[in-house]
């Protein structure tokens, strides 16, 4: 048995982790926005750099999951959660995208076995634009999943710190 | 089912304006829906404004959910509300905390209209 305050990612390989991530993501665009996910491969996705949301996890699983995203699919996804047409929903993507992105971060923790009790999630921070750098201390890898939500890309990654 | 007034305490406005769509989607009758984004403005609200049911959130800034809860107890024309915790957290202490304070259910997110349904029905049909 793992004493209490051992981190995960000390003990398991968080590549195994890319299914549940995958997972976690498209069961929040399914039921929360009514979307379903398709597969992108790596060579077709383009810089992400205007929506980044973030949340992070503290506890046996350290880190930050981030959602990156066009404008457009931040208000297209704001618009979806709402009901309304995304030209309409501007105002609201930066608590959407928020939002979605808390949603996944706790959906992948509650799905490893275990860790619910362990793990606690920082509410979540939206940063929009592009001249920015992210520096993340996390130093156990990374772990990626890339999805075409309505045509457009999204970008999921778990940063994950030893 | 009566009319119901509620509050939904969320720090996310699309997120509560997705709860009272979900609670309407559920049939209920809603005259009032109250919002608030932490559990202080809730606490505040309630002073004024008396509710048939509150949806919380647990993971919020100024005060959580389980904080709101704790202290709910102690305003006196808030007992006997029902309570229905909303939230992304799965943590088992957190929904026994919650409970044994006075909640009467939880929903984890994302959630579907029909588990809204599923979970708040039976708690304003129970209420005395």
């Amino acid at each position: 048995m793992k004493p209490a305050n051992e981190a995960v990612a000390k003990s398991e390989n968080p590549q195994n982790w890319l299914p549940m991530l995958e997972l976690a993501t498209k069961e929040v665009f399914e039921i929360m926005l009514g979307s379903r996910l398709e597969a992108m491969s790596a060579s077709e996705i383009p810089p992400f750099t205007e929506f980044t949301s973030m949340v992070g996890l503290a506890g046996q699983l350290c880190g930050v999951l981030t959602l990156r995203s066009s404008t457009q699919s931040a208000a297209l996804m704001a618009g979806k959660m709402l009901g309304i047409a995304p030209g309409e929903a501007n105002p609201q993507m930066w608590d959407a995208i928020g939002e979605i992105c808390n949603m996944i971060a706790g959906n992948f923790k509650n799905k490893l076995a275990g860790l619910s009790d362990k793990c606690m999630l920082s509410v979540p921070t939206v940063i929009t634009g592009a001249d920015y750098s992210f520096h993340s201390l996390a130093d156990a890898g990374v772990v990626e999943v890339m999805f075409k939500f309505e045509g457009s890309p999204i970008l999921v990654s778990l940063e994950i710190q030893s | 089912m009566n009319k119901v007034r509620a509050l939904i305490v969320d720090d996310s406005s699309v997120m509560r304006k997705i709860v009272e769509r979900s609670l309407r989607q559920a049939g209920i009758d809603l005259v009032q829906v109250l919002e608030a984004g932490n559990g202080a403005e809730a606490l505040g609200l309630l002073k004024d404004s008396p509710v048939d049911l509150i949806l919380c959130d647990i993971n919020m800034p100024v005060m959580d959910g389980l904080e709101f809860v704790r202290q709910l107890r102690s305003v006196e024309n808030a007992k006997g509300i029902p309570i229905v915790m909303i939230t992304t957290e799965g943590s088992e202490s957190h929904v026994v905390e919650a409970l044994s304070n006075g909640a009467r259910g939880y929903i984890r997110k994302p959630f579907t209209p029909d588990q809204v349904k599923e979970h708040v029905i039976p708690v304003l049909e129970a209420k005395p």
